[in-house]
């Protein structure tokens, strides 16, 4: 028997093939998309130069553009080791929270006594200011890697927690049926549905969690530190060189995107290649 | 495997939300002939879906007992004697329609299982008519053609007995209708024991050997009643004037025609 109607019917709703046409198609909209705020962006940088030189503010106050690039030329040797730095704590801190994050879920998915007993104090843990730990983690641990990853650790566990733990949850009921039907064991439901349906939650939780990594990074580094683009900043004000601290924070923001969009990146391939629904809908 | 029948007696089941019991089921017997395809019909909530549970073995009642064939009504869970079809079809997205499919063979058989399992699955696609689409991920797949892959995955592990709750209240009428005409095809191929849930008057007449009209509050079962229409049935068996009685009498058995509406 054909299904000729229903499969008419559900045409238009099927996403483009994928292939080379519809792939170029698909760049050149995102082209478009962006260059609006690109043209934006320009148009402020070009303004900020301009108002600077106009009204000849001194650059204690604020850095020209031009200024900011020449400084990140001049000092590149300093700058490029210190964002090295930077970027081992933000990745090693945020691979530990990744870890320790999805396996909090897991843990309080498959055992409802520990969800009970844990979870309301993770959120109790999470109302915690975690900006105000870290002069205690230097304390504790010194200038060294260690205090900056386990700041990043409180901060960024959280948000990739809650939402595995949500994803985790999303199973369709009658799929649980399904596999009580056959007499699957829990940890067999774990692997085989709970885990793959919480993936796409797991990947807006770990988006989340790289940007407050980031976050944790600059923020230990600012408390006690002798070297890293958070350490720079600091030195920079304290030394009232300007452009100094600009770059800092240029190089910052854009080692931020840059992380950012290559958790994007990695979300992207594992949902083609498990052909999961995306959740990249928010980038 | 020879079907089995499905024995109920004294069913009662009664949840209770924060201190208050709802009974939604109060002394329901029920007995299933194996092969047979019996339908429940009756108003929403008044516990078709969780009869089908208890019939099953996946919900335990509060009072009242099931016999499935010789066994309890867990043992036949535990045997794997029942295949499970819901309203929607619940389909893994990551998985092709044969992925699956071949589920619950590589669940139950473990890894060594693997390819006999997708063999399998492939048979099942054949049989609900979709030896074509097994490479397929469920979002390329129409409403039906998930509910088929949904019937094949419960018929993989050759179950006895068949519990289809509502299988085709989500589809449109046209294709409910195919849909039908092609679940009595496997049924008569595969003569498992139906149990099927609907909202349906049409449908449960044109499918059922036995309709147990069911009413709520608390749920039970008000009447019991034989189709006698011949077999194999076909678009002329709608135009059978026992058809229209049928049809007739339980609409007005239900009142009003309000449970006529599709779900
Ligand atoms: N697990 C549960 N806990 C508490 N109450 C439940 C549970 N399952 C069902 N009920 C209640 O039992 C009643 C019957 O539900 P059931 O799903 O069996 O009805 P139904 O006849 O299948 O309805 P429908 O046709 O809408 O699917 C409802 O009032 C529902 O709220
Ligand atoms: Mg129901």
């Amino acid at each position: 028997m054909s299904e000729a109607t229903v499969v008419s019917r559900d045409a238009g709703e099927r996403r483009p093939a994928a292939g080379p046409p519809a792939r170029r198609s698909l760049l050149r909209r995102r082209l478009a998309d962006i260059w609006p705020s690109a043209f934006l962006f320009v148009v402020a940088i070009a303004t900020w130069e301009l108002v600077v030189e106009v009204f000849d503010i001194s650059s204690f106050t604020i850095a020209k553009p031009s200024e900011i690039v020449s400084e990140i030329w001049e000092m590149r040797e300093l700058l490029l080791d210190s964002t090295w730095i930077t970027t081992q704590e933000i990745i090693y801190g945020f691979v530990l929270s990744a870890i320790i994050g999805a396996l909090l879920a897991l843990a309080v998915a498959r055992f409802a006594w520990l969800d009970r007993a844990l979870y309301p104090l993770i959120v109790l843990f999470q109302n915690v200011p975690k900006v105000a730990l870290a002069p205690i983690l230097i304390l504790w641990f010194g200038y060294e890697m260690t205090p900056k990853l386990l700041l990043v650790v409180a901060i960024a566990f959280f948000p990739i927690t809650v939402n595995m733990r949500v994803g985790l949850a999303a199973v369709d009921p009658d799929l649980h049926l399904l596999m009580r039907s056959v007499g699957a064991t829990r940890g067999q439901i774990l692997r085989r549905i709970q885990i793959p349906t919480s993936l796409p939650y797991l990947f807006a939780g770990l988006r989340i969690a790289i940007t407050f990594s980031v976050i944790g990074a600059i923020v230990a580094e600012f408390a006690g530190a002798s070297e890293g683009l958070g350490y720079i900043i600091q030195f920079g004000s304290t030394q009232l060189d300007t452009p100094l601290v600009f770059a800092g924070l240029t190089l910052i923001s854009i080692l931020g995107l840059v992380l950012y969009y290559a958790m994007s990146a990695l979300e992207w391939l594992v949902a083609r290649r498990l052909s999961l629904p995306s959740s990249a809908t928010t980038t | 495997m020879n079907p089995s029948g499905i024995r109920a007696r004294g069913i009662e089941m009664v949840f209770s939300h924060g201190g208050i019991d709802q009974v939604v089921l109060d002394g329901v017997d029920l007995d299933i002939p194996a092969g047979g395809f019996v339908t429940l019909l009756g108003p929403s909530g008044c516990g078709k879906s969780t009869l089908l549970k208890i019939l099953g073995g996946l919900l335990r009642p509060t009072a009242g007992s099931v016999r499935v064939g010789e066994l309890s009504a867990e043992d036949a869970v535990k045997s794997r004697e029942i295949g499970l079809v819901f309203q929607r079809p619940a389909l893994l997205p990551w998985k092709t329609a044969t992925g699956n499919v071949a589920l619950l063979n590589e669940l139950v058989g473990g890894r060594r299982a693997k390819a006999s399992a997708r063999a399998t699955a492939e048979k099942m696609l054949d049989l609900v008519g979709l030896a074509d689409a097994g490479s397929k991920i469920p979002e390329k797949l129409s409403g039906g053609m998930a509910q088929r892959v949904s019937i094949a995955r419960a018929l993989a592990l050759d179950p006895t007995i068949l519990l289809m709750d509502e299988p085709f209240g989500a589809l449109d009428a046209i294709t409910r209708d195919r849909m039908n005409t092609s679940l009595l095809d496997i049924w008569s191929r595969t003569g498992k024991t139906v149990v099927f849930v609907t909202h349906s008057i049409s449908e449960a007449v044109f499918l059922s050997d036995e309709i147990h009209l069911m009413d709520s509050d608390p749920g039970r079962i008000v009447e019991s009643l034989s189709v006698e229409l011949p077999r194999p049935r076909t678009g002329d068996t709608i135009d059978d004037p026992r058809f229209v009685e049928y049809e007739h009498h339980l609409r007005k058995r239900l009142g009003s025609g309000a449970t006529e509406q599709a779900s």
